[in-house]
C-alpha cells in the first residue's frame, strides 16, 4: 500500500489493520516578513497494528516536528497543513482545533508520546503515583481509588521496585532512568493504541537506554501498543523498530523494513549515512566516509531533491523538480530520480574509496603514565560546611598512554570520565597518585611550573558552542594558546602559524576574522581542535568530542582527528561514552566504572573477547547499524543503574549489578590482573575461567 | 608581544567598516522592529538634546524672577507661564531637564562601573571577599532606597553632585548582584577552562574573556536604571532635601506648584508630564536594548 493516491473522503477514517495515517504533512513556522521555515514538507506516514515504527534523520530533519505535528501539538504561530486520519476518528484530524474534544483525546487517550528531558516532563512538586492517577482518570475515567491500583500495577510493570512506596515519592527522587520509567507508566496507564517515543533514551546512558527500549519492546507486545520510535541514533532503530523511515530535510527521503533499509538501502543518503558512522564490528583500519557539506536550512528550501548539493550521485535532472517515493517493491520506497540500477551503475566512479585509516606510528616512548591517581571531592553539610564524608570519583587508576597511540576511555555517566581528564589536564590538583609526562610529576605541581607543560598536554572540548568565547574572532581563538606562551616571535610567523593551523584542520584561513556563531557546528569543532594543535602538543585529552555533531558531521571530525595524529604523531586520550566510536578511532581502551577501571585492553581484543561482566554488558547495549549481525550477537543485561558515588559498595563496585557476583565479590575489592596480549582486567570471576 | 595582532588574510579599512556597519544595521533594525521603541529612542533624544542646548532653548534666566507677574496662564512672553516668583516656567523646566538627565546619568554610570567592578571582583575571589559583598548588598536591600538616600542626604547635604554620589550608592547593590550572576555564568563556560589550561593568567582570562561575555545585561539594566534614578532625584527633590535652591529641578518645581494645585493646574502637571514622558521614555529604550542584546531574537541562534 502507497502512502500517496488514496481516494479521501470525510467518511473515510484509516485503511484496515492501520491506526494512524499522516499524508502530505507541511509544517511551516514563520521566520521574518517574507520568508518562513519549512521544518516538514510534504511527509506521509503510517502506523499498522502492532508494529514499531522508527522515524530516524539527523537534528533539523524535521522528525520530532513531525510527531508533533500528528499530535497537533504545533502552536501558533507553527501551522500544520495536511491530513491525519486516526483509527475509529472521523475526518481529518487537523480539521478540529488544537484544543478541541476530540484533540485532546487523541492526545494522551489514543496516542500517548514521551520526550527526551526526563527531567522536566515531570511536574517535580507532584508526587508520581499522583501524576500517573490523574492521567488514567483524565482518560479512562475511572474513580480514584480504581485509578490508584491501575497505576500501582503499571509501575510494577515497568519495572518499577515497590510501587506502593515509589507512589508517593517526587520525581526528584528517581534517576532519569527511573523518570523516564515513570513518563511510560504514565502514558501507558492511558492505554494507548500509540506509543510516540521522542529521543525518549538520548539523555541517558547506554546500558539504561537499552533497558528502557527493551521495556518498551516488550510492553508494546503486552499492551497491545504501536510504538514510533523517533531518533538520530541508526543503531537504536537497527535494532528494536520493525519499519523505518528515513527524514532529510523534511521529507521521508526514504522507507522499508528494517532489513532492507541495512542491507540494500536505496537513497545515496541512506547510503551515506550507514557509511559515516563507525561500528563497533568494524575491521580495524575501516575509514569512515563522511557527507561532505551541512543540511540545508529549512528556510527557503529548494524545490528539488533537499540532498542534491551534497549528493555524490547528483545529475542535472535531479533539478527538475521534487521526486516522489518511488516503490521498489515489498514496502520499500525510495525518493530519489535514479533508480536503483542507475545507483548501482554509477557507484563505482562515484564511491572512490577513500581507503584505509592513515597509518599510525605508535612508538615505545611513553608520553603520559597515570599512576594510582586519587581524586575525591568532599561531601559538605550545614551552615559550617561541615566535611561529612568523601566522593571517590577517580580511585586508584593506571594507565600508559604511548606516543602516536589513542587510549580510549568509556563508562557510563559518573563513573569518572570526565574527573580523570580533568585531573589529567590539572584543571583539577588530584588528591594522590601521580601523573607522569614524559617522566616528570605534573600531578601536583603549582601553576607557575605548570605552565610550560600547559602548552604539551591540550584539550578538546565536548560543547563546540560553549567552548569557544563567542566574542572572539576565530584565528585570536586559534593564536591565544601561541600568545599565553609565546611561541611565536613575530607577528608575521603568528600569522603564517594561524593559516597553517586553519589550513591543517581544513577550514580555510580567510575565516579568522569570523565569529564563532557564523560557523556550524562542525567547523566550530574544527576551531577547538586547531586551538588545541596551536602550541604543537605531544598529547590532546579529546572528552567527548563529537557526541554533539550529527553522524555526518561527526565522521568528517572523526577522520580529521586520524589524518592529523598520523601527521603529526600525537598521542589522544579520547574520552566517550559512545562505544563504536571509542572502539573506532582507540587504539586501546579503558573501561571505567565508578571511578576505578574494570578493564583494558587493545581495542580489537576488548570487543572480540571481553573479560569483564560490566564491559560485556556494555558493549552489548550498543546496537550495530546491520539488523542480522546484531541479533546475532551475545547479549548481556544489566541490573539496575550506576550506583550514586556516594553510596559506594564495599566491595568490587559493580557488585550489585553483576549477575555472577559472588559473597567475595561484595567483600574484597579485585585488582587489575594481566591477562595476557595487554589485556587486563579487574575480576574474580575470570581467574576461575 | 601584541596580544591581538592583524590577520595576514585582511580585510580592507572598508571591508571592517561596512561590516561594523551591518552590525550595527541589524541592531537597530531589531530595536525598532517594534515601533513603540521608535517613540522610546525619539523621546530620549529629544530629551538629551533640550538638557544639552538648554541655554539656547530657554527664553530666560530660569531663576530671574521677573515682575510680569506670578502664576501668569500661557502667553507669548512666557510660553507656559509664570511660576509662584514670576520666574518663567518653560526656562524652568528646560534647565530642570539637565539637573535631572545629568543626575540620572553621572550616579548609574558611576554605580555601574563600581557595582561591575565589585561583581566580577566577588565572582572572582569567592570564598570571603564575596561573602563580604554579598553582605553588603544585602544590607542595602533591606533598607528602603528612600530613606537611605534621606538619610544620606542629611549627612553630605544636598546639591547636584553630592545627590548624584547618594544615588550611586544605592545603585550598586543592584550591579553587584547582577554583574557578580552573569559572570559566574560565564565563568563556568568551556572557553574559560580552555583559556585557563591554554596557560592564561586569571587576570587576562578576567578582561578578555569573562568581562565582554558578562556585561551585556548590565548595559539593559543601565538604560532602566537612569529612569529609576531619575525618579528618586525628583522624589528626593520633592520633598526638599535634594537640588539646592534656586536651582530648578523637576522634583522641586512639582513642590513648589503643589500648593497652587487648584489655582495653575498646569504649574504642577507640566513637570509631571515631562517627568513621565521622560521615564517611559527610557524604559522603552531599554526594552529595545535588551531585545537588540538578545542572540536569538537577532536571529543568530
Amino acid at each position: 500500500m502507497s502512502d500517496n493516491n488514496v481516494v479521501l473522503n470525510e467518511a473515510y477514517t484509516v485503511s484496515e489493520g492501520n491506526l494512524v495515517e499522516a499524508r502530505n504533512i507541511v509544517t511551516t513556522f514563520p521566520y521574518d516578513r517574507e520568508r518562513k521555515i519549512t521544518a516538514v514538507d510534504g511527509v506521509s506516514i503510517h502506523l499498522k497494528k502492532g508494529e514499531i515504527v522508527g522515524l530516524v534523520g539527523e537534528s533539523g530533519s524535521g522528525k520530532s516536528v513531525t510527531s508533533m505535528s500528528i499530535l497537533q501539538l504545533i502552536l501558533p504561530p507553527g501551522k500544520v497543513e495536511g491530513d491525519v486520519r486516526i483509527e475509529n476518528m472521523k475526518g481529518n484530524m487537523l480539521d478540529y482545533g488544537m484544543n478541541s474534544d476530540e484533540a485532546r483525546s487523541v492526545r494522551g487517550g489514543k496516542i500517548g508520546m514521551i520526550f527526551q528531558e526526563p527531567m522536566t516532563s515531570l511536574n517535580p512538586i507532584l508526587k508520581v503515583g499522583f501524576q500517573i492517577q490523574e492521567n488514567i482518570i483524565t482518560h479512562l475515567g475511572v474513580s480514584p481509588e480504581e485509578a490508584k491500583t491501575l497505576a500501582i500495577e503499571m509501575m510494577t510493570k515497568v519495572g518499577i521496585a515497590n510501587p506502593e512506596i515509589r507512589y508517593n515519592q517526587y520525581p526528584a527522587e528517581f534517576s532519569g532512568g527511573m523518570r523516564q520509567r515513570i513518563m511510560i507508566a504514565m502514558v501507558l496507564a492511558a492505554k494507548p493504541d500509540v506509543l510516540i517515543a521522542d529521543e525518549a533514551t538520548t539523555a541517558l546512558d547506554v546500558t539504561t537506554q537499552a533497558q528502557i527500549l527493551e521495556l518498551i519492546q516488550s510492553l508494546a507486545k503486552t499492551e497491545d501498543v504501536s510504538v514510533i520510535i523517533v531518533t538520530h541514533n541508526l543503531g537504536l532503530v537497527a535494532r528494536y523498530a520493525d519499519r523505518i523511515y528515513v527524514m532529510y530535510g523534511g521529507n521521508i527521503v526514504e522507507s522499508g523494513d528494517k532489513y532492507t533499509i541495512f542491507e540494500t538501502p536505496g537513497h545515496p543518503y541512506t547510503r551515506g549515512l550507514l557509511a559515516a558512522v563507525p561500528r563497533l564490528d568494524d575491521p580495524k583500519d575501516r575509514r569512515l566516509i563522511p557527507i561532505e557539506g551541512l543540511p540545508p536550512t529549512p528556510i527557503n528550501l529548494p524545490k528539488y531533491c533537499k540532498f542534491y548539493d551534497r549528493c555524490k550521485y547528483r545529475e542535472d535532472r535531479c533539478k527538475d523538480g521534487m521526486c516522489e517515493l518511488r516503490d521498489e517493491g515489498n514496502e520499500h520506497y525510495v525518493r530519489c530520480v535514479l533508480t536503483k540500477d542507475e545507483i548501482e551503475a554509477k557507484k563505482a566512479a562515484v564511491e572512490t574509496e577513500s581507503g584505509t585509516v592513515p597509518e599510525k606510528h605508535i612508538t615505545d616512548e611513553v608520553v603520559l603514565e597515570v599512576k594510582d591517581l586519587q581524586m575525591f571531592f568532599p561531601i559538605l553539610k550545614g551552615m559550617m560546611k561541615r566535611k561529612i564524608g568523601e566522593v571517590h570519583a577517580v580511585e586508584d587508576v593506571s594507565f600508559k598512554v604511548h606516543k602516536g597511540e589513542t587510549v580510549g576511555v568509556v563508562g557510563e555517566s559518573g563513573c569518572g570520565k570526565t574527573t580523570l581528564a580533568k585531573c589529567i589536564m590539572r584543571a583539577l590538583t588530584p588528591n594522590g597518585g601521580e601523573i607522569l609526562y614524559k617522566g616528570q610529576n605534573i600531578a601536583h605541581m603549582k601553576e607557575k611550573e605548570l605552565k610550560q607543560f600547559r602548552s604539551k598536554i591540550t584539550m578538546i572540548f565536548q560543547d563546540p558552542f560553549s567552548s569557544l568565547n563567542p566574542r572572539q574572532k576565530a584565528g585570536d581563538i586559534v593564536g591565544e594558546p601561541l600568545t599565553i606562551n609565546h611561541l611565536t616571535g613575530s607577528r608575521a610567523e603568528y600569522n603564517a602559524r594561524i593559516d597553517e593551523l586553519f589550513r591543517l584542520v581544513g577550514l580555510d584561513p580567510q575565516y579568522r576574522t569570523r565569529v564563532p556563531r557564523e560557523f556550524s557546528g562542525g567547523q566550530r569543532q574544527r576551531i577547538g581542535i586547531a586551538r588545541a594543535l596551536a602550541s604543537n602538543p605531544d598529547i590532546i585529552v579529546c572528552d567527548e568530542p563529537v557526541s554533539a555533531l550529527d553522524v555526518s558531521i561527526q565522521a568528517q571530525v572523526i577522520n580529521l582527528m586520524e589524518d592529523l595524529q598520523s601527521q603529526l604523531g600525537l598521542s589522544y586520550i579520547f574520552i566517550a561514552h559512545d562505544l563504536s566510536v571509542v572502539k573506532h578511532i582507540s587504539d586501546r581502551i579503558v573501561v571505567m566504572y565508578l571511578g576505578r577501571v574494570v578493564e583494558t585492553a587493545p581495542a580489537e581484543l576488548l570487543y572480540d573477547n571481553p573479560l569483564h561482566p560490566y564491559t560485556k554488558a556494555l558493549l552489548s547495549a550498543v546496537p550495530i547499524t546491520d539488523p542480522k549481525a546484531d541479533e546475532q550477537r551475545e547479549r548481556v543485561k544489566l541490573i539496575g543503574e550506576v550506583p550514586s558515588v556516594m553510596e559506594r559498595p564495599s566491595g568490587c563496585p559493580f557488585a550489585d549489578r553483576c549477575q555472577y557476583a559472588t559473597e567475595r565479590c561484595h567483600k574484597e575489592v579485585p585488582q587489575l590482573k594481566d591477562y595476557g596480549n595487554g589485556q587486563q582486567a579487574a575480576c574474580f570471576l575470570c581467574d576461575e575461567k | 608581544m601584541n596580544t591581538n595582532p592583524n590577520p595576514a588574510v585582511k580585510k580592507t579599512a572598508k571591508q571592517v567598516l561596512s561590516e561594523k556597519l551591518t552590525a550595527f544595521r541589524k541592531f537597530m533594525r531589531v530595536m525598532t522592529s517594534r515601533k513603540i521603541v521608535v517613540v522610546g529612542i525619539i523621546g530620549t533624544l529629544f530629551f538629551i538634546l533640550v538638557a544639552i542646548f538648554a541655554p539656547v532653548i530657554a527664553t530666560q534666566d530660569p531663576n530671574l524672577i521677573t515682575t510680569d507677574g506670578k502664576l501668569l496662564p500661557f502667553s507669548s512672553a512666557h510660553w507656559f507661564g509664570t511660576d509662584y516668583l514670576g520666574r518663567d516656567l518653560y526656562s524652568r523646566l528646560v534647565y530642570g531637564t539637565r539637573v535631572s538627565i545629568l543626575t540620572g546619568v553621572i550616579s548609574t554610570l558611576m554605580a555601574v562601573v563600581v557595582g561591575s567592578f565589585l561583581g566580577m571582583l566577588a565572582a572572582y575571589c569567592g570564598g570571603i571577599v564575596d561573602k563580604i559583598l554579598i553582605g553588603y548588598c544585602e544590607v542595602f536591600n533591606s533598607i528602603p532606597g528612600i530613606a537611605l538616600s534621606l538619610t544620606l542626604i542629611t549627612l553630605f547635604g544636598g546639591g547636584m553632585m553630592n545627590m548624584a554620589f547618594i544615588l550611586m550608592v544605592t545603585g550598586i547593590p543592584g550591579f553587584l548582584r547582577m554583574m557578580r550572576a552573569s559572570s559566574l555564568t560565564v565563568m563556568n563556560s568551556d572557553y574559560i577552562l580552555a583559556a585557563k589550561l591554554s596557560g592564561q593568567s586569571r587576570l587576562k582570562q578576567l578582561y578578555k574573556h569573562v568581562f565582554p561575555n558578562a556585561i551585556s545585561p548590565i548595559i539593559v539594566m543601565a538604560t532602566q536604571h537612569v529612569g529609576m534614578t531619575i525618579m528618586m532625584e525628583s522624589g528626593l527633590s520633592f520633598l526638599g532635601v535634594g537640588i539646592k535652591i534656586p536651582t530648578a529641578s523637576w522634583g522641586s518645581i512639582i513642590n513648589e506648584a503643589r500648593p497652587y494645585l487648584m489655582v495653575d493646574p498646569w504649574y504642577v502637571l507640566l513637570p509631571c508630564i515631562f517627568l513621565a514622558l521622560l521615564i517611559i521614555s527610557l524604559n522603552l529604550l531599554g526594552d529595545g536594548i535588551r531585545d537588540a542584546l538578545d542572540p536569538s531574537l537577532r536571529g543568530e541562534v
